[in-house]
């Protein structure tokens, strides 16, 4: 095993490219001496913010975390309810539950760009977001994927309507612009742990968003959002979000 | 940490891995000011510096059934999160290139920040360990850790190699603990 002690000093203030900073992270989960070192480092570097002077923090910030932090509360809730429990047994949402959120979300879309950067705008309409979304799943399957890591506050809830003949849909909210050349990947995992991918398409630089899949979902257990450089192919890029494995239908 | 007036951390963090909104509040109340001073000093604009905190305590509110406290601290964790996620933000919307040292060091507040950290009687051991250091050493650590500089970029920024940096941020480091460690015992003492 190689150590990392020479950049452990790097790593405790973040200093650091992203990919070694990872490659250093990788290590420390393995090795307990330089984990140590680390620990130790980070100690005094976690001290630094105590020279900073005093700020007026924005008071609504506090509510904002709260509120971001009880509809993730409510949601899972929510899920718990519906999702994989007698799939057949509720109202299919078909065509016009799809076309009404599609309606919606272009709604949302069309709202003025300068208007949408005003944080509590946005938060409306996230809260409006998880509104539709609930209210056009009325039963079937779905699964919310958390943004990871960097894409923090992003987030996703793929439908699957209990109609045959009806179309999977995810609506995402908060994605972020991506790099030319770039596209964003869902994708469905198996049950023995295979990824398809379900869809290819590039942010349309609104708060929310809406992919119609051609993938029948039923045979997938979760649901992933990846960066890749080709609209085809395997996964090769960056996880972005991510579904928890839905247990077994019922 | 734990706060006379409340729950200790890590029980903070074992309700908020139960989903108890109280414990969010709680642990906001106690680290999201320095947690915002600390946005705001790296990204130098408020509603960058609360997206930031917002983040950074979302993903605690999500990660706190991974916090290991033998890893370390909820205050090192929670700050650890939000100089990551500022720090990101920062280098995404930047792009880094060589520039005279002065301008580097106009970036937001070093001199108010000193100014307004002499005034702050509470942290005013922590600053005084950091300005006790050589200005080499002092302007290195400062620049990577508010500055959001890699190594790299400061080497190229200084004008000096890589092993100088690092070995800059090393000695400091160094010093900055053992000056914290005379510190704490010092109090301890008292």
């Amino acid at each position: 095993m190689t150590h990392v002690s020479d950049e452990l000093e790097l790593y405790a203030l973040d200093a650091l490219p992203a990919a070694d900073r990872a490659r250093v992270t990788s290590h420390l989960g393995a090795c307990a001496t330089c984990r140590e070192q680390a620990r130790r480092l980070e100690e005094v570097a976690f001290a630094l913010p105590e020279t900073l002077p005093a700020v007026d923090v924005p008071p609504r910030l506090r509510e904002r975390i709260l509120a971001s932090a009880r509809a993730e509360v409510r949601a899972p809730s929510r899920q718990r309810g519906t999702a994989w429990t007698s799939w057949a047994a509720w109202p299919r949402p078909g065509r016009v539950a799809i076309a009404g959120l599609a309606a919606a979300v272009l709604v949302l879309a069309a709202v003025d760009v300068s208007l949408m950067r005003q944080r509590d705008a946005a938060q409306a309409e996230r809260n409006e977001y998880a509104e539709l979304a609930l209210r056009a799943s009325h039963g079937g399957k779905n699964w919310y994927m958390f943004g990871v890591d960097n894409w923090a506050g992003a987030g996703g809830t793929l439908y699957a309507p209990g109609k045959p003949d009806a179309s999977a849909y995810v609506v995402f909210h908060d994605l972020q612009p991506i790099e030319s050349g770039r596209v964003y990947a869902l994708w469905l995992v198996d049950a023995e742990g295979r990824w398809v991918r379900a869809a290819s398409f590039t942010p349309n630089g609104r708060v929310t968003q809406a992919v119609v899949l051609d993938t029948n979902v039923e045979a997938f257990y979760q649901c992933a959002l990846t960066i890749e450089t080709s609209r085809e192919g395997k996964r090769a890029g960056p996880l972005v979000m991510q579904s928890r494995i839905a247990p077994p239908s019922q | 940490m734990t706060d006379e007036a409340g729950p200790s951390d890590d029980a903070l963090m074992a309700a908020l891995a139960a989903r108890d909104l109280t414990a969010l509040a709680t642990l906001y109340d106690r680290y999201g000011r320095i947690a915002y001073a600390l946005a705001y000093r790296i990204l130098g604009e408020p509603e960058a510096a609360e997206d930031v905190v917002h983040d950074g305590f979302i993903r605690a509110w999500r990660g706190a059934a991974s916090f290991r406290s033998e890893r370390g601290n909820v205050r090192g964790w929670l700050l650890s999160i939000v100089h990551h996620r500022a720090v990101d933000v920062l280098r995404r919307k930047t792009t880094f290139r060589p520039a005279p040292l002065e301008a580097a060091e106009g970036r937001p507040a070093d001199d108010d920040t000193a100014e307004a950290a002499a005034r702050n009687v509470e942290h005013a051991s922590v600053r005084a360990a950091l300005e006790a250091l050589p200005a080499a050493q002092r302007r290195t650590i400062e620049l990577a850790y508010f500055g959001g500089y890699t190594h790299v970029e400061l080497a190229a920024l200084m004008g000096v190699p890589l092993g100088t940096v690092k070995g800059r941020m090393r000695i400091g480091l160094q010093k900055l603990r053992r000056a914290l460690e005379l510190q704490h015992a010092s109090d301890v003492s008292r």
